[in-house]
């Protein structure tokens, strides 16, 4: 007899945990739902600026530093960074100082939030994305994320 | 008896121009550059393939002993004797592009590296 009764409250604990679960799910897509109502976001560095107007000077054609994210290296995804002449469709300029940074929406997904910098280092000077939100771990170089699951 | 002769000791680590000139670059526009020797190259575990690259400045009294300083088209390299096991053989260049400039090293040790080249295994 005592035994049933455990079970029946171990089956109601199981159950409660279990709307738990989806309820936390819909706050979760709730949530997701009002970022994505959010204007997007990029933090952009003044050591960014200076580079990208330096490069805008150096070649008046190009106009914009392109941000977009490819496929490959250690952690699924990596970033990639040009200097283009031109818009494209579906792009998003960040402007900042007159210095202007493109992304199309889908890479803007993986990246939204982060921080711009262009990091001066002895061995290495080059643009990076930092503090992803959206990424879970990335590469020691910085070049490459793996995104988190949504 | 055998004559014998010492042969000329292999350089540790080839310097490329590019390399070369970056490193004059670096060198001069560093403002205390009188207190400068070199610049130092070490091998740290860290990364995600085993070990990365570290590159820093040094001064001449900071030089120990069984470190190897390579001289050649006229700068100073010196390799940390705790990574001259590794980059022995290695060349050193510079690769320059508008988005980034880096060293990158072509070390023949390496049997495996990670996707941006930063880090790699032996």
């Amino acid at each position: 007899f005592s035994t049933s009764k455990a079970g029946q409250t171990a089956d109601k604990f199981t159950e409660a945990d279990f709307t738990y679960s989806i309820n936390q799910q819909q706050e979760e897509q709730k949530k997701e739902e009002n970022e994505k109502k959010d204007p997007y976001k990029l933090v952009i560095t003044d050591k960014t600026v200076q580079k990208v107007n330096q490069l805008h000077n150096k070649d008046s054609s190009k106009n914009y530093l392109k941000i977009f994210v490819d496929s490959g290296g250690c952690s699924g995804f990596q970033y990639n960074f040009k200097m283009v002449p031109a818009l494209e469709e579906n792009e998003i300029v960040f402007e900042k100082d007159g210095a202007k940074i493109i992304v199309d929406e889908i890479t803007l997904d993986f990246i939204n939030g982060s921080m711009i910098d262009y990091k001066k280092e002895m061995i290495r000077q080059s643009f990076e994305v930092v503090a992803n939100p959206n990424a879970e771990m990335g590469c020691s170089c910085g070049t490459s994320f793996s995104p988190k699951e949504k | 008896t055998k004559s014998r002769t010492i042969r000329p000791k292999k350089q540790a680590l080839l310097i490329t121009n590019e390399a070369a000139n970056r490193i004059k670059e670096l060198m001069q526009s560093k403002e205390d550059q009188d207190d400068i020797y070199g610049v130092k190259i070490d091998v740290r575990r860290r990364g995600c393939n085993g070990y990365s690259y570290v590159m820093d400045y040094l001064k001449k009294d900071q030089i120990s002993k069984l470190d190897e300083v390579v001289e050649d088209k006229g700068v100073r390299v010196v390799v940390d004797k705790k990574a001259l096991m590794f980059v022995v053989g290695t060349e050193m260049d510079f690769v320059d592009n508008e988005i980034k400039s880096e060293f990158v090293f072509n070390n023949p040790n390496a049997k495996g590296h990670c996707g941006c080249g930063e880090s790699f295994h032996v």
